[in-house]
């Protein structure tokens, strides 16, 4: 019955997709007729809306009881953004990198890997963590409104939005996007988490290898679409901006805001100290020397990462650390 | 809404709503299904057990009578039944006690001449054990073999009896009684395979009060220890299957801890015995449960499938006739060269084809207009549509450079009021002229212009009856002998 459970996460996936895009297209619409400063809107609902899957997904394990699956999504997500999204787009066409606020955002990046490695070696992570990166959120999300406020263009924020389905302009049509959204984002959580915990019953693994493996890939997958897709256009200033702001926002929004809601304090397991986190922290600082050294990620660059993605997948599935986890 | 969102929704609300009926649907037969394959799973569970236990209950009747057929033996009891000799009672207690060696599961053993009288025992307390079971089959009973009752060792484990007559040469010369280990009654009951995590099997006699007395342990109670439980609460399948009443049960029955089960009873007549095999129904129904959620999972993710599709083939339907759309609204705004992709087949394509036809026409005229246009424009005569009810309609730019009136001060008014008063009567009289079909060859009259001087025009106009609209070319007579 293991194939039930993949297409029950394939399925919950669709779910989240299409209805974080939905609620955010819904919500969007609905600030734009509410004469909402579109600054604001872009700063958060488009900026949170992104990531909406991957938090709505982390709270239901937070709140059903399987902070494995939450500290393993995090770390796991950050991990497959650097190693596989950016490697593998940067084999597609080389990645430059280096502009202003990127250069800014890689360094906050690394700092905030630090600060919560600092977290876990405190303990487990509980309510006051969680606080914490709140906190550092709400602050860098204060200074990006101010950068933005000056060299703001709203058709950076909405044009891919209007792809596809375009934004909704009745009323009807906006509660529609909206209310089939909020329906759908919990469903695909639901699904999702459910599936997970089975998958690692099924295959004899814990909850946080899961975690970091079928989850946090399963959620980069729209990622690694988005970037891929860039960087076949030749768009490659984007990937490396946008992984950097996914793992800034999975740290800071979704890992605060699980241990600010998880009944339980989110253990931190020994062997994460030993292999996980130095490896989302290894990742960063490696894509924040090439946005400082303003060199490109070339191919063979991102072969390496795949490889290394690859070979990190495998000691977990395979090594020792698999069960202890 | 645009029209591919709108067709999005539909082909997923189309997809979901099948869905969602196959779903209900199969949610109820399942449910049912679920139930008759529960019921019918007790009933081959309590068959099965009780062939088992009939085939155990045969093999011991084998045994008594493997015992019972020893020549040695018949012909040692009739030999004492008329010598009365203690050397054929050494004799006969050595041929028993060979017997318990060699038979399994025998426990002991005693002979009784055809008095009824003990000759010879063998094993712990046979005779005791006779006189103390609870007699079941009548003694004069016609079965070779007959079961006598159960009774129970010290340490609590329970013991068949059998009796059987000792027959040499068509003379019945004694009997023999035979008491039996049956450790087949544990196995049969404790091996749960196939029961789930609640589910039993129990086979039970009445005891002397007739209370159910079940002749292993019990799986659920650590009270009854690893003997035979007399059951303390009234055990609903247990006291229908003493009463020998044989079916399945899904509602309405409690077992010995007072929770409600579904239950199989059979009644084994030789021995009086019931036996049952159970589950919790809250067991059965959490499977259904579990089924049912596993089901509802995989439907929601099948549909979550059957929406992708919808979208993806949403989008594509929709997509050339957004595009159509989208040309036309530029076409609108002025792009006349923009044309609809073309590359279909299908009525889409047709109309996408017909469009670009239609375009290229449009475009085609509207050059043409603006040739006209250009040569209405930079005309050096002043060219006109005017109306037989005394307006213009439209003139071109020589108006104003001639008279100095704008085109909208021209046609707010009635030309007659700028013709010069004595030549108005002229004026209409021409103007009923046009208005029966005759054009103008060359008609003149006095116009004011803007700064109030009179000019002189020659006229030359072609009538239109039907509309009452007169196509008309004037020019200044700057000569005023040339009239």
């Amino acid at each position: 019955m293991t194939s039930v459970l993949y297409i029950q996460l394939a399925g919950g996936l669709i779910y989240l997709l299409a209805g974080g895009d939905l609620l955010v297209r819904g919500s969007v619409a609905l600030a734009r007729r509410a004469r909402v400063s579109p600054v604001v809107v872009a700063l958060t609902v488009v900026a949170f809306g992104t990531s909406l899957p991957e938090l709505v997904v982390v709270l239901r394990a937070a709140l059903s009881g399987y902070p494995g699956l939450v500290l393993g999504n995090v770390v796991g997500s950050n991990i497959a953004n650097v190693m596989l999204v950016g490697g593998t787009a940067a084999i597609v066409c080389p990645l430059t990198c280096g502009e202003g606020p990127v250069r800014r955002d890689s360094a906050v990046m690394t700092g905030v890997s630090i600060l919560f490695i600092v977290f876990c070696l405190a303990g487990d992570l509980g309510r006051v963590a969680g606080a914490g990166l709140l906190a550092v959120l709400i602050f860098v999300l204060g200074v990006a409104a101010r950068n933005a406020a000056r060299t703001y263009r709203e058709a950076d924020f909405t044009a891919p939005l209007e792809w596809v389905l375009g934004l909704p302009s009745k009323a009807g049509t906006i509660l529609l996007f909206i209310v089939v959204g909020a329906v759908g984002l919990p469903l695909g959580a639901k699904l999702v988490v459910e599936a997970a915990v089975e998958i690692a019953e099924v295959l004899g693994v814990s909850n946080t290898v899961v975690g970091l493996t079928i989850l946090a890939a399963s959620t980069s997958l729209p990622e690694l679409a988005t970037s891929v897709m860039a960087a076949v256009q030749g768009r490659t200033g984007v990937a490396v901006g946008a992984i950097i702001g996914s793992n800034l926002f999975n740290i800071l929004a979704i890992m605060g805001v699980a241990a600010v809601v998880s009944p339980l304090a989110i253990p931190v397991p020994r062997g994460f100290l030993f292999l996980d986190l130095p490896l989302m922290l290894g990742a960063a600082v490696v894509l924040s020397v090439f946005v400082w050294l303003h060199r490109p990620i070339g191919r063979t660059t991102g072969v390496l990462l795949v490889a290394g993605y690859a070979a990190y997948i495998l000691a977990l599935v395979l090594g020792p650390g698999g069960s202890t986890r | 809404m645009d029209i591919r969102t709108k067709l999005v929704f539909a082909l997923v609300a189309v997809a979901l709503g099948s869905m969602l009926t196959f779903g209900v649907f199969m949610s109820r037969s399942v449910d049912v299904r679920h139930g008759e394959d529960a019921v019918n799973r007790l009933a081959g569970l309590a068959e099965s057990r009780k062939d088992a236990l009939e085939n155990v209950i045969s093999g011991w009747r084998e045994r008594v009578l493997l015992i019972a057929s020893r020549t040695q033996l018949r012909r040692s009891l009739a030999d004492y039944n008329q010598s009365r000799s203690p050397a054929e009672v050494i004799r006969i207690t050595q041929i028993l006690e060979d017997a318990i060696g060699s038979v399994t599961t025998v426990a002991s053993l005693a002979v009784y001449d055809a008095d009824g009288r003990l000759v010879a025992a063998a094993g712990p307390g046979a005779d005791s054990t006779l006189a103390n079971l609870t007699r079941r089959a009548p003694a004069d009973s016609a079965d070779e073999v007959r079961f006598q009752g159960v009774s129970f060792t010290p340490d609590a484990q329970p013991q068949v009896g059998y009796l059987t007559d000792l027959i040499l040469e068509d003379e019945r010369v004694g009997a023999l009684f035979v008491l039996l280990n049956c450790q087949e009654l544990r196995d049969l009951t404790q091996n749960f395979i196939g029961l789930g995590d609640t589910g039993e099997v129990l086979i039970a006699m009445r005891d002397e009060g007739g209370a159910a007395l079940t002749l292993h342990p019990l799986r659920h109670e650590s009270v009854g220890g690893s003997g035979p439980t007399r059951l303390q609460g009234v055990d609903d399948p247990l006291v229908r299957a003493l009463d020998r009443d044989e079916g399945v049960y899904s509602e309405g029955v409690v077992d010995y801890r007072g929770e409600p089960v579904w239950a199989a009873t059979r009644y084994l007549p030789e021995t009086g015995w019931g036996l049952v095999v159970k589950f919790d129904a809250a067991e059965q129904g959490a499977s259904t449960t579990e089924f049912r959620k596993m089901m509802t999972n995989l439907g929601l993710s099948l549909a979550a499938f059957a929406i992708l599709v919808g979208v993806v083939l949403g989008l594509r339907f929709a997509k050339p006739i957004h595009d159509l759309a989208e040309t036309a609204n530029r076409i609108r705004g002025g792009e006349l060269d923009a044309r609809a992709p073309v590359a279909r087949e299908d009525e889409i394509g047709l109309l996408a084809r017909t469009f670009n036809q239609m375009t290229d026409e449009l475009e085609e005229r509207m050059t043409l207009l603006n040739e006209f246009k250009k040569f209405f424009d930079v005309s050096l005569d002043m060219l006109c549509i005017a109306g037989t009810d005394g307006y213009f309609k439209l003139t071109n730019p020589a108006f104003e450079r001639t008279l100095g009136w704008g085109s909208a001060e021209l046609q707010s008014q009635p030309f007659y009021d700028l013709v010069h008063p004595d030549d108005v009567a002229a004026t209409h009289h021409e103007i009923d002229k046009l208005a029966q079909g005759i054009p103008t060859i060359s008609f003149v009259n006095r116009f004011r212009c803007a700064d109030g001087v009179y000019k002189r025009l020659r006229w030359t106009s072609h009538p239109e009856p039907e509309t009452g609209l007169l196509y008309a070319v004037a020019r200044e007579i700057s000569d005023p002998t040339a009239s």
